[in-house]
């Protein structure tokens, strides 16, 4: 992540300049080697392609334990745990919070977002009886790293306001059938979401946002600017 | 006269657009040119393409940002997306039209790339194509993790078994294999679906390939090397040859010893297209283009960039130089050993043999420094209304001095749109150039069979008994 990162400062923004008098397309003073040499990899640069849009695309990591957690802390902009339930979840925020502090983490601090694997049904019982066929098809119990959770939207709401609450940024959410329970995610919990508030209504200049904007994560220095 | 019999269907010519985002060909400096990154502008230049009917739209590619006499080169455009990704995009936003990218067999592995390629293919309905360049010089090398670079001499070697193994991956599902039916409860027909190996001197490795089979099979593969092992290279692997020989009758010398090459090498020398690069400068006159033709080549070749050029072949500081006046002597220090500057290569000679070269030919021609630089570096081929062009494409054709051409415009994004518009009509007229796609895949519109699929033994390392 380190050469990806430097990589992507290689370029500054503004490196094009096409300046006809001179005969000049770049100015070179703004394009930088980054001269990388560690165990692994040893990089020259810079990169061929110019600094992106946001500055430095955002960057996410599953993370399982506590060696996760130190990486993402050094590596990541938003970090994916698998909280089993809401003290789990206190518990993870507690040691992620501490793995920032014990790299020195620069910038602005992880947002941290819970997994959890969805069935969405209007009902308990409807979203039950399909797991309980899809064990009968697969043979086996459906297994997860992360929690599973089976029930209506509504009820599902209420648990990510309540996680939310111990200091989760957001949540990934992984739909069991992209068939059902995406259109459920779409169709059922994002609008109780909206009426309890957790979600605006619409996207804060939704037309053009980056993707760091709307994590309010904002756009990097370059390392390499004077 | 047999004047009630059908007239023999004209060999058609082959058209491809050119997306140049790091050579002398592009005009910067054009008020016209456009940005080379943004995804409008790329996306803009397939389209036009495809309107007038193009066979395939193709990226160039290059790995390292250019340096000179210790600096980044600034005079030129640069900054480059990654082909295949921006391929993808543009298999979104067209239908008909090939799209080739230019991917390097030497810094890349044929696992990622094979898959890379068979995703653009699904995601494009059949329309992949890769321009397989075998990079070899040490400045790519600092950026990646094989360190150091590939010896030259075995870059083909390297090459082929690239191309051999990424076959065995894209042959490595049976059509049949998906069955995703709901009764049957499988995905896969065959379990074994996806099962590889490949075991030779440059790669070593089996597992699961993760794609079913592609609509082509294989992408269409082109390559443009001009030594003598890129020729062999390309009899023995590619369907298309990406030629530097422009004018008309060094094509046809080229395209001879493609076809003595293949006859020898018992290939049908008729399922190898051979598309030179070039540009076409249109004008309402002969006199009118040949003008325009001046003007462009002298915004193509600033004066800073005639001297770097020349510099990058002499290998020596040439600063002091007019550009506007002689060229100077090869001197006998540029001789011995190895140039100071990026090494300039071409067809596999070196620097000074280049740089004697060149000299001559200024010598001859009667030269400036920016003259000799356009007249080496640009390829101006088709001068001309847009009738008379369309006649030289034609003529050029049908005497087998190509099978069509790679073109690219001189401004970023809209400089084919006159082309399309004015060219593309006459060759229609003609009766040499497709009207409406008649083919699904890049493949079926270039007139070439289907892949036939695996072959019988596979790859096997000569020697080599043990095929795993």
């Amino acid at each position: 992540m380190k050469v990806v990162r430097a990589l992507w400062d290689s370029w500054e923004d503004g490196a094009v300049i096409r300046d006809v008098d001179t005969g000049r397309y770049l100015d070179r003073s703004r394009l930088h080697h980054i001269n990388f040499h560690g165990s692994r990899f040893a990089v020259r640069g810079p990169s061929i392609t110019p600094r992106p849009p946001q500055g430095q695309p955002v960057v996410a990591v599953l993370a399982h334990g506590v060696a996760d957690y130190r990486f993402a802390a050094q590596a990541a902009d938003i970090v994916y745990v698998t909280p089993q339930d809401i003290d789990d979840a206190r518990a993870v925020v507690t040691r992620l919070q501490a793995a920032q502090e014990q790299v020195g983490r620069p910038g602005p601090p992880l947002k941290i977002f819970a997994d959890l694997l969805v069935l969405l049904d209007e009902s308990w019982p409807a979203a039950a009886d399909r797991r309980a066929r899809w064990d009968e098809l697969a043979g086996e119990p459906l297994t997860s790293d992360a929690e599973i959770f089976v029930g209506s939207p509504a009820v599902l709401a209420e648990r990510l306001a309540r996680w939310r609450a111990v200091g989760l940024d957001g949540f990934r959410l992984r739909p069991g059938s992209a068939a059902d329970d995406l259109v459920a995610i779409s169709r059922g919990l994002v609008p109780e979401l909206r009426n309890q508030g957790l979600l605006p209504r619409v996207h804060e200049g939704a037309t053009r946002a980056t993707l760091r904007e709307r994590l309010g994560l904002g756009r990097p220095a370059n390392r390499y600017a004077a | 006269m047999t004047s009630s019999e059908p007239k023999p269907r004209k060999k058609q010519v082959i058209l491809a657009a050119g997306f140049p985002h790091g050579s002398p060909w592009i005009a910067w400096s054009d008020p016209e040119s456009r940005s080379q990154i943004d995804f409008s502008s790329i996306s803009y230049a397939a389209q036009a393409a495809e309107a007038g009917k193009f066979d395939f739209f193709m990226l160039a590619e290059a790995l390292r940002q250019r340096e000179h006499k210790g600096e980044f080169y600034d005079l030129e455009i640069s900054g480059r997306h990654h082909g295949l990704t921006v391929l993808t995009a543009l298999a979104a936003v067209t239908d008909h039209i090939g799209l080739v990218t230019t991917s390097s067999s030497t810094y890349n592995e044929p696992y990622e790339l094979a898959r890379q390629l068979s995703t653009l293919d699904h995601l494009s309905g059949g329309r992949a194509g890769w321009n397989i360049v075998t990079t070899s010089d040490p400045q790519s090398g600092v950026n990646f993790r094989r360190g150091g670079y590939l010896p030259h001499e075995q870059r083909y070697e390297r090459a082929r078994e690239f191309v051999a193994a990424a076959r065995t991956l894209w042959d490595s599902w049976p059509v049949e294999a998906v069955v995703g039916g709901q009764e049957s409860g499988r995905f896969r027909g065959d379990p074994a679906a996806g099962s590889y190996r490949h075991r030779g001197g440059q790669f070593d490795i089996s597992g699961r390939f993760s794609l079913p089979t592609s609509p082509q099979r294989y992408p269409l593969l082109i390559q443009a090397g001009d030594s003598a092992d890129g020729r062999q290279f390309a009899i023995d692997t590619v369907d298309v040859v990406f030629s530097m020989y422009a004018d008309p009758q060094a094509g046809r010398a080229f395209h001879a010893d493609i076809r003595a090459r293949a006859i020898a090498a018992g290939r049908d020398p008729r399922s190898i297209r051979i598309l030179p690069g070039s540009q076409c400068i249109l004008g309402d006159s002969v006199a009118d283009a040949r003008e325009r033709s001046r003007v462009i080549a002298r915004q193509q070749i600033t004066p800073q960039n005639a001297i770097a050029r020349l510099e990058q072949v002499w290998g020596r500081d040439l600063s002091g130089y007019d550009p506007d006046g002689p060229v100077p002597p090869v001197l006998a220090s540029d001789e011995p050993g190895a140039p100071r500057y990026a090494g300039y290569t071409a067809g596999g000679r070196q620097p000074p043999a280049i740089a004697r070269e060149w000299y001559e030919r200024a010598q001859r021609k009667g030269l400036t420094i920016r003259e000799l630089i356009i007249d080496v570096t640009l390829r101006h081929t088709f001068l001309g209304t847009p009738s008379q062009v369309a006649e030289q494409i034609d003529e050029a054709v049908q005497s087998d001095a190509a099978d069509g051409y790679v073109l690219t415009g001189h401004t970023t994004s809209v400089g084919l749109d006159e082309f399309v518009k004015t060219v593309v009509p006459e060759l229609q007229e003609r009766g040499v150039f497709r009207t409406e796609y008649t083919g699904t895949t890049l493949r079926e519109n270039l007139g070439l069979p289907a892949p036939a699929g695996p072959a019988p033994a596979g790859w096997e390392e000569p020697g080599e008994p043990d095929r795993g």
